[in-house]
C-alpha cells in the first residue's frame, strides 16, 4: 500500500514532478486543455482565457509576495506598463508581436527597479504603501505622456500572427495564453527549486538571518522585482489582446487586490496554490450567479439593484469565510484531501 | 500528488462536456412564441446609475410591446447580465447572452470604454445591436453593418451649448474643467473648436483626476482668474463637489453641465447651488410635456423601486428598444437577422416621444438626435426646456 | 498620536499646494511622492522610532 511520499536524496528533494504517475496526468491535463478550445462555447472558453491570463499574472506576483515575502499593492502597474508597451511597440510602431512581448516584460521589469529600490529599505506595511503609490504614479505617466500612448484616449490592439500562425480566433488566443502560462509555471517551479528560490525563501522567512547565510539581499531582492514585474507585465499584454483595447481605465487598482486575494484564497507562496486560487477568484462571481438563479427562478424579475449587490457580497464573504476557516488557502486544503486519501483509514 | 491530477482532468471532463453546447441555428433567439433580446449593463457600483435606468427604459418599451401582444405574436424575453462596469466582465457578459443564451438582439451595452471594448464580439457575432447608453463615435466610425447607434456625440452636444452660452453671454471671460480621461479630451476639443471659431476669452483650464473628491484648490484657481462663464467637466459626483465649492466661496459664475451628468438626484444634493445651471441633451426634461408624458406611461409598467430609479437614460434606453422592436415588427412573421438589420437601416423618422424622430440610412449608423438646451430649477428639482 | 496629526495636515497641505501651483494632475501624485521621500529617508516614518531586531 502506498503511504506517502518519501524522499531519500536531496535530487528527490527538488525534483520537478514527485512520480511518473504524476508527470503523465501532467500531461493528461496539458492535452485537455489544448482540446478544451474546441469543445467549450465562447462564453466557457472566455473563462478559460481569463484564467491562464490571471494564473500568469498571479504566479509573477507570487514570485514578489509568495516567495520572497514583499508584499505588492501595485502589481496592476506592472500590468498596465505591460499592455502599454505591447501596445505602443505593436500597434503604434508596427513592430513584430514577439518584440511586442519581449517589451511587455523589458519595460515592466525597468519600472521595477525603480519601485524595488525603496524595498531595499522597506518592509510590510510601509512597502506596501509605496507600492501602492507606485501603481498611481504609473497612470499619470501615461496619461501624461500623450505623444506616446494617446493619453485617456487609449490604444486599440489587433490580435497578434506570430511565426505566421494567427492567433485571430478565440481558440488560438486561448492556445497561446496556454503556452504563456505553461512557460511560466515551469519557470516559476524552476525558480523555486534552485538556489535563486532558496535564497528567496530565505529572505521571506527571516532577512537578517537570510544575510548572515551570506544572500546578498539587495541582488536577490531586486531580481524577484525584477522577475516578478517581467512575467506580470507578460499578463498585462495578453490581457490587453484580450481587451481588444489599452486605456488606464481597463487595468483598475481592484486588480492589484484581487490578485493578492488569488495568492492568499490559493496559499501564499504555492504556485499551486496560485493557479487554484485564480480558478476560484475567477469563477466565484459565475458560481454565485448559478447559486442565485437556483434560489429564485424568477431571478429576471427581481433583477433590481438589490440583488445585484448582494451578489457582490457574497463574493466577499466567501472569501472571508475561506481566511476563517482554512487559512492556508486551497492548497492547504487539498493537502488535507490528499492525505486523508493516501492514508485513510490511517491517522497520519 | 498522483490523485491531484486525477480530480482535475475529471472535473475538466465535465465542464468541457457541459460546456459543449447544442449545434447553432441559423437565427437564434426566436422562438414560436419568444423573441429574447440581450443586455450588458453595470447594475452594482456607482455606474449603476446609469446602467440600472438604462435597462429600465429597455424593460418599458418591452413591457409595452408584450401587453399589447408582442412583436407579431411572440412575446419578448429581456436578458440582462452585470459587467460592473469592467471591460472584461462585459465582453464575458456579451459572449454569454450571445452564444449561451442565444439571443436575437442586443441593446444598451454599459459605458463607452466597454462598448468599444466589446465591438469585436458584435462585429463577429453580426447580431443586430442598438446602442443608446453610450454614443461615442468609434461607435459609428467606421459604420459597422450590425451595430446602430441612437444619441449624438458629446462633441456636438459641447458645441451646441457652448454655442448657446457664448451667445447669451458676449465678451464674458471662460473657465473650463475637464476630466482626465476620454471623456474629458472629447469635452476639451469640443470647447477648443468654439473657442476659436468665435474668439471665446478663456481665463481658466483645469484638469481633474477621475474620480478627485475634492475641488478647493481647483475651484479657488478659477475664482481667482475671474470667469463668469463656466463649464463643469464632471460627471456626478464632480460636478456636486464643484458647485458646493463655488458656492463656499461664493461665486456664481453662469454654469453649464453636459448630458451624462444631467439627472435629476445631482439638483437634489447641489441643492441652492444648483439653481439656474444650463444643461445640454437629446432628450426630453422629465418637467416637460413630453417628459411627464412618458414617466405616465412608465408607471404601470414597472415596479415602484424601478420607477424611482429612472432617469434620461431610461429615455435613451426606451428609444433604442423602440427602434429595434419597429425594425423587427416590420419583418413580419419570420424574422431574420439579415431582415432585422435591413430594416434597422430603413429606420425613418421612428417616433418615440422621448426625443426627436429616429433614422438611419445605407451606411449611416448614427441617428444624429438634435439637441436642445435646459436649465435646472432647484424648487421643483428639475431641468425645465429653455425656449 | 502626534506623528499622525501633523502627517495628515502636512499631506493635504502639500496635495493642495502642488495642485494650486504646479498642476491640477500633480494634487494626486504630490501625496505619493512624499510618502516615497519620507519613506526613503526615514523608513520608519517621520516621528516613527528606528526597531533594533535580534534575530
Amino acid at each position: 500500500m502506498r503511504t506517502g511520499d518519501y524522499k531519500q536524496t536531496y535530487a528527490e528533494l527538488v525534483a520537478l514532478m514527485d512520480s511518473p504517475p504524476v508527470w503523465l496526468w501532467s500531461v493528461v491535463l496539458v492535452l485537455a486543455l489544448v482540446a478544451a478550445p474546441y469543445a467549450l462555447n465562447a462564453y466557457a472558453l472566455s473563462f478559460l482565457t481569463i484564467i491562464l491570463i490571471t494564473v500568469t499574472g498571479a504566479l509573477g506576483l507570487n514570485i514578489l509576495t509568495g516567495y520572497t515575502g514583499l508584499i505588492s499593492l501595485g502589481h496592476v502597474g506592472f500590468l498596465v506598463t505591460g499592455a502599454y508597451a505591447y501596445a505602443v511597440l505593436v500597434s503604434k510602431y508596427h513592430m513584430p508581436p514577439l518584440v511586442g512581448f519581449l517589451g511587455a516584460g523589458i519595460v515592466p521589469a525597468l519600472a521595477s527597479l525603480i519601485v524595488g529600490a525603496p524595498s531595499l529599505r522597506l518592509r510590510g506595511l510601509y512597502l506596501a504603501i509605496t507600492t501602492l503609490a507606485f501603481s498611481f504614479i504609473i497612470n499619470t505617466v501615461i496619461l501624461e505622456m500623450r505623444w506616446l500612448t494617446n493619453g485617456a484616449r487609449g490604444i486599440a490592439v489587433q490580435r497578434p500572427e506570430i511565426l505566421g500562425i494567427s492567433f485571430e480566433s478565440d481558440a488560438a488566443f486561448t492556445h497561446l495564453c496556454l503556452v504563456v502560462a505553461i512557460l511560466t509555471l515551469l519557470a516559476t517551479l524552476n525558480i523555486r527549486r534552485s538556489r535563486v528560490g532558496r535564497a528567496f525563501v530565505a529572505i521571506r522567512d527571516n532577512d537578517t538571518a537570510a544575510r548572515v547565510m551570506g544572500i546578498n539581499l539587495h541582488a536577490y531582492k531586486l531580481f524577484a522585482f525584477v522577475t516578478s514585474a517581467f512575467i506580470t507585465g507578460i499578463a498585462g499584454a495578453l490581457y490587453g489582446i484580450y481587451l481588444s483595447f489599452v486605456s488606464v481605465e481597463g487595468f483598475p487598482f481592484l486588480l492589484s487586490i484581487e490578485a493578492l486575494a488569488i495568492l492568499i484564497v490559493g496559499g501564499l507562496g504555492s504556485a499551486l496554490g496560485a493557479v487554484l486560487g485564480t480558478i476560484l477568484i475567477v469563477l466565484l462571481p459565475e458560481a454565485t450567479r448559478l447559486v442565485f438563479s437556483v434560489l429564485s427562478a424568477q431571478i429576471d424579475a427581481v433583477f433590481t439593484t438589490g440583488a445585484q449587490e448582494l451578489k457582490s457580497m457574497l463574493y466577499g464573504l466567501v472569501i472571508i469565510l475561506f481566511l476563517r476557516f482554512q487559512p492556508r488557502g486551497l492548497v492547504g486544503a487539498w493537502h488535507d484531501i490528499r492525505r486523508a486519501w493516501v492514508n485513510w483509514p490511517l491517522r497520519y | 500528488m498522483k490523485n491531484h491530477l486525477t480530480t482535475a482532468s475529471l472535473l475538466l471532463a465535465t465542464t468541457l462536456l457541459a460546456g459543449s453546447g447544442s449545434a447553432r441555428a441559423a437565427d437564434p433567439g426566436i422562438t414560436d412564441t419568444e423573441i429574447l433580446i440581450g443586455d450588458v449593463e453595470p447594475l452594482t457600483g456607482p455606474p449603476a446609475l446609469l446602467g440600472v435606468a438604462a435597462s429600465i427604459g429597455h424593460k418599458i418599451a418591452i413591457a409595452e410591446i408584450n401587453n399589447a401582444g408582442g412583436i407579431n405574436g411572440r412575446k419578448i424575453k429581456y436578458v440582462l447580465e452585470d459587467d460592473g462596469y469592467v471591460s472584461a466582465r462585459t465582453i464575458q457578459g456579451a459572449k454569454k447572452v450571445i452564444e449561451v443564451d442565444k439571443v436575437f438582439a442586443m441593446l444598451g451595452i454599459s459605458g463607452s470604454g466597454q462598448s468599444i471594448a466589446v465591438m469585436p464580439v458584435l462585429e463577429k457575432a453580426g447580431i443586430p445591436t442598438v446602442i443608446d447608453v453610450a454614443p461615442v463615435k468609434l461607435l459609428w466610425e467606421p459604420p459597422r453593418k450590425n451595430v446602430f447607434v441612437v444619441g449624438q456625440s458629446y462633441e456636438e452636444g459641447i458645441i451646441h451649448l457652448v454655442n448657446y452660452l457664448a451667445e447669451k453671454n458676449p465678451g464674458k471671460k471662460w473657465g473650463l474643467i475637464t476630466q482626465d480621461d476620454d471623456y474629458g479630451i472629447t469635452v476639451r476639443d469640443g470647447f477648443d473648436s468654439v473657442v476659436k471659431s468665435k474668439k471665446l476669452n478663456v481665463v481658466y483650464s483645469g484638469n481633474y483626476k477621475k474620480g478627485q473628491q475634492d475641488f478647493s484648490s481647483d475651484m479657488l484657481q478659477l475664482k481667482e482668474s475671474g470667469a463668469e462663464v463656466f463649464l463643469a467637466g464632471g460627471i456626478i459626483a464632480e460636478n456636486i463637489a464643484m458647485m458646493k465649492e463655488l458656492e463656499k466661496l461664493n461665486v456664481k459664475p453662469v454654469t453649464g453641465i453636459f448630458w451624462p451628468g444631467r439627472i435629476e438626484p445631482v439638483l437634489k444634493l447641489m441643492g441652492p447651488a444648483g439653481d439656474g445651471i444650463y444643461a445640454v441633451d437629446y432628450v426630453e426634461p422629465f418637467a416637460g410635456e413630453a417628459g411627464k408624458a412618458f414617466l405616465e406611461k412608465a408607471k404601470p409598467l414597472v415596479s415602484e423601486a424601478e420607477f424611482k430609479g429612472i432617469n434620461r437614460y431610461t429615455m435613451t434606453g426606451y428609444a433604442a428598444a423602440k427602434v429595434l422592436i419597429a425594425a423587427i415588427e416590420r419583418c413580419g412573421k419570420q424574422p431574420t437577422w439579415a431582415c432585422t438589420i435591413g430594416e434597422l437601416e430603413k429606420t425613418k423618422n421612428v417616433e418615440t416621444g422621448v426625443m426627436a424622430p429616429v433614422s438611419f440610412g445605407p451606411g449611416v449608423r448614427f441617428s444624429n438626435q438634435k439637441l436642445q438646451i435646459m436649465q435646472a430649477d432647484a424648487v421643483t428639482m428639475s431641468f425645465k426646456p429653455v425656449k | 498620536m502626534l506623528g499622525s496629526g501633523l502627517g495628515g495636515l502636512l499631506i493635504g497641505i502639500v496635495e493642495n499646494l502642488a495642485g494650486g501651483y504646479i498642476g491640477s494632475g500633480m494634487k494626486e501624485i504630490a501625496g505619493f511622492a512624499m510618502i516615497i521621500v519620507v519613506l526613503m529617508i526615514r523608513p520608519f516614518g517621520m516621528f516613527g522610532e528606528r526597531d533594533i531586531e535580534r534575530v
